[in-house]
């Protein structure tokens, strides 16, 4: 910080003024709150999404509309827990990187990276078949809201993937200044994002 | 690493000029294609005009003739495309980006005593995405079934491929979505700015009003420009990919209904995201031109923030005959009646401030002055809409047209015209012509209030909105007079903008040099030079007192004027004790664990 700012926190003339300076110290974390915001934005638009499609859902006579049967589980269902552990493979390299273990971090991040690749891969097999069998994004309302939901939470994932990837190789030497942990953190709450947001694709989609 | 460093300036003209991540040159280009776009849609605007107020005559002179091709007549497929382009491009591409994405830019960073946005390369891809957007609405004019013509809320079933088949509904719903994705950008950058950047001594209650306004306005945006975001994706799906979302009936199980809730849930608080700046500035000009403190700075900042949450939960004051529930239309009757109120103590407020003030009759403080008188209208004729044994017959008039103008869109473009006359000596460096300007300020405060006082009388005869001929209803037939004198009235207005154009251009060239502090107030941002440097501020300032210390006896006694800057520490102890605990109360212990 400037030279003013300091001498002014050092005579003490205004508490507020020198915690101000404090705070603004911290600038590492100002891509944290950055990312906070972000993703309480892209939370409305998949509520958007979610309250189209109960919409919908409660005013439809029956359901699945026009007697269709109810989708096939066992992906769905093995896809969420692989979700829900991807997510703590991540926070344990958080965790190891707060303690500055490097190889601990990459141990757990390539988990996590490679969980959300099964992830997106079981997600492709599950469209295919369903596809196959007859049930598209023109079957109906269901049809439609399965699709989009599905899959714009899937390239979510993939940018997801993306994110991790580049985090793998720009960990290499891992210098856990202030800015890198910055970083993680910042991708860590984009992935933790994801799953959550699947969790509630999966809750709607297949139960309500 | 340091939060804020200073960076060399950029040599190059590339990095000077168009990648620029310079947040004063991404406010003027924000500015320019703002401007360019108010240009465009207040001419498509004088059209719709021609029509109405004679209907089926050809378009006369060059106007005519390079628009609408050879036989310069206005079609009625033309003329839906004409109204849904007006509304959207003034909605989207002229007030948010000249309010929010030039002013926004602009003043926040100055005003809070930043050196830049918290993430300028964001802020440079915001402009980018946005021209990306204004891509899409342009490339819709060009294809074969003409332009979006489905109204500027592009209703289902009007706007599936049933209502507007043809590509030009699809652009002009990828433009929103584009052009959303770039006010998201703005809003993250806008919030976070504000949040963290504030120079120290910069508490919540000393920020001047106008940031108070622009970061509301964030925070709306951030938060329901996704819903409209939804909603686009959803009405592109149906429309390209054989989905169902909107199509109910035979053909498909899905709801048009659906497409109005996501609308409104994000168009209501829209009209608040376009008039909460324009407060916030109208309450700064007002006290710097009074040379008084803003009178209850403290209930207007609560008010605003008020509106801002009753903004969200109104939304179906728009739905009233789409056959909702009876109670729930109660529900939202009572709390559209409600969000009078903060409204109303933010408006006693200017009033306040106004009495008894040392007024300066400034160009900025007239079409401030305007901008109060325009929105007090809007917001009187509100109250009819907003009820529903009202609203059932005044539903899709010409009174529900004149009375959104009145409010978002006349009070908002006034406020812009204050806020350049105001920051144009900040942004170019030199004065605008005041002659010029007050001939601009009578022109369009006569012009524009009898345009949409007369749209609402119209409106109170019974005349629909969107008609492409009035006269071939014999119910209509007698409005055709007034009709005829609303349209001159908006042709004098558009006449008059040219006031404007002149004095921009020329002031630009050969205005008279802006010292520092041309109007003597004292927020951040005419504490630097006209036009500041790369970095603002050589030395990030301390605040020591509120944006509005006009007038204080013991600065005029001791300093010799009657104002003082925020960062100018007063030689007198003070006696004004910072009131504003909660915001910074909690950061001690935060600031021991980092």
């Amino acid at each position: 910080m400037s030279a003013g700012v300091l001498q002014l926190g050092e005579e003490g003339q205004d508490r507020k003024v020198s915690i101000l300076t404090l705070k603004q110290e911290k600038g590492h974390e100002t891509s944290v709150v950055g990312m906070v915001i972000f993703l309480g934005s892209w939370l409305m638009a998949f509520l958007a999404l979610f309250f189209s499609f109960l919409m919908i859902r409660f005013r439809a006579a029956e359901w699945p509309p026009g007697g269709l049967d109810t989708l096939p589980m066992t992906l769905p269902i093995i896809n969420t827990c692989i979700v829900l552990f991807s997510s703590v493979c991540l926070r344990k390299a958080v965790s190891a990187m707060r303690i500055r273990d490097g190889k601990v971090f990459r141990r757990w991040l390539s988990f996590a990276l490679g969980l959300g690749t099964l992830f997106l891969a079981l997600q492709i097999i599950n469209w295919a078949s369903l596809w196959n069998a007859g049930f598209r994004v023109d079957t109906g309302a269901y049809g439609s809201f399965f699709y989009t939901l599905t899959v714009f939470h899937g390239l979510h994932v993939l940018a997801g993937i993306g994110l991790l990837l580049w985090l793998v190789f720009q960990t290499r030497s891992l210098t856990t200044g202030r800015y890198e942990r910055a970083r993680v953190r910042v991708i860590e709450l984009f992935w933790h994002f994801v799953g959550v947001v699947w969790v509630a694709v999966f809750g709607l989609v297949y139960l309500v | 690493m340091d939060l804020q460093p200073i960076h060399a300036p950029p040599t190059t003209f590339f990095r000077k000029y168009l990648y620029s991540m310079d947040h004063k040159v991404i406010a003027k280009q924000f500015l320019w294609t703002g401007l360019i776009f108010l240009a465009f849609g207040g001419m498509l605007a004088m059209l719709i005009r021609w029509q109405l107020a004679f209907p089926g005559e050809p378009v006369p002179g060059l106007i005519g003739s390079a628009l609408l091709g050879e036989d310069q007549m206005i079609g009625p497929a033309e003329y839906n495309s004409l109204f849904t382009n007006h509304g959207l491009i003034m909605v989207f591409w002229a007030i948010t980006p000249v309010l929010i994405g030039c002013f926004g830019n602009l003043c926040i960073p100055l005003m809070i005593g930043a050196r830049d946005m918290a993430f300028p390369w964001l802020n440079m891809l915001s402009f980018w995405t946005f021209v990306l957007s204004l891509v899409f609405v342009v490339m819709g004019f060009f294809e074969e079934l003409g332009a979006a013509a489905a109204g500027w809320t592009t209703y289902p079933p009007l706007s599936t491929q049933i209502g507007t088949p043809g590509d030009g509904q699809t652009l002009i719903v990828l433009g929103l979505f584009t052009t959303g994705s770039a006010t998201i950008m703005g809003a993250i950058n806008y919030i976070t700015t504000v949040i963290r950047l504030r120079a120290p001594g910069m508490t919540y209650m000393k920020m001047p009003l106008t940031v108070w306004g622009l970061w509301l306005t964030s925070i709306l945006n951030l938060l329901f420009v996704p819903v409209l975001g939804s909603a686009g994706l959803l009405l592109v799906m149906d429309r390209s990919f054989g989905t169902e979302f909107f199509i109910a009936g035979a053909s498909g199980s899905g709801d048009p209904i659906l497409f109005q809730h996501l609308f409104w849930i994000f168009g209501h608080p829209e009209v608040y995201i376009l008039i909460l700046p324009a407060w916030g500035i109208i309450a700064d000009l007002v006290s710097f031109f009074s040379r008084k403190p803003a009178y209850f700075y403290k209930g207007s900042v609560y008010s605003m923030v008020a509106v801002t949450v009753l903004s969200t939960v109104v939304y179906g004051h728009h739905m009233f005959q789409t056959g909702m529930n009876p109670l729930l239309g109660q529900g939202f009757m009572l709390l559209t009646l409600i969000i009078s109120v903060p409204a109303e103590l933010l408006f006693l407020n200017w009033l306040h401030t106004l009495w008894k003030g040392s007024i300066r009759l400034t160009t900025p403080m007239l079409f401030a002055l305007g901008s109060i008188f325009v929105f007090g209208l809007g917001g009187l004729t509100g109250i009819y809409l907003g009820t529903i044994s009202t609203d059932i017959y005044l539903h899709d008039t010409y009174f529900v047209v004149g009375h959104f103008h009145f409010t978002m869109a006349s009070a908002s473009f006034l406020a812009i015209f204050a806020s350049i006359y105001f920051w144009f000596p900040k942004m170019f460096g030199r004065m605008m012509d005041e002659k010029l300007g007050k001939i601009h300020f009578t022109g369009t405060i006569i012009f524009i209030t009898l345009l949409f006082g007369g749209q609402l009388l119209i409106g109170w005869g019974g005349h629909q909105r969107r008609l492409y001929d009035s006269t071939q209803y014999t119910f209509l037939v007698h409005l055709a007079d007034m009709n005829r004198y609303v349209s001159y009235s908006a042709f004098l207005l558009g006449i008059f903008q040219l006031c404007f154009v002149v004095n921009f251009f020329r002031s630009m060239s050969s205005g008279v040099k802006a010292s520092d502090n041309p109007w003597e107030v004292g927020t951040l941002e005419w504490s630097v030079s006209s036009p500041p440097p790369v970095h603002n501020f050589d030395t990030i300032p301390t605040v020591y007192h509120g944006p509005h210390e006009f007038a204080n006896p013991e600065v005029i006694e001791k300093l010799g004027r009657d104002w003082i800057g925020q960062h100018e520490p007063f030689p007198v102890p003070e006696t004004e004790v910072p009131e504003d605990a909660g915001a910074a109360d909690a950061v001690p212990t935060e600031a021991v664990a980092g």
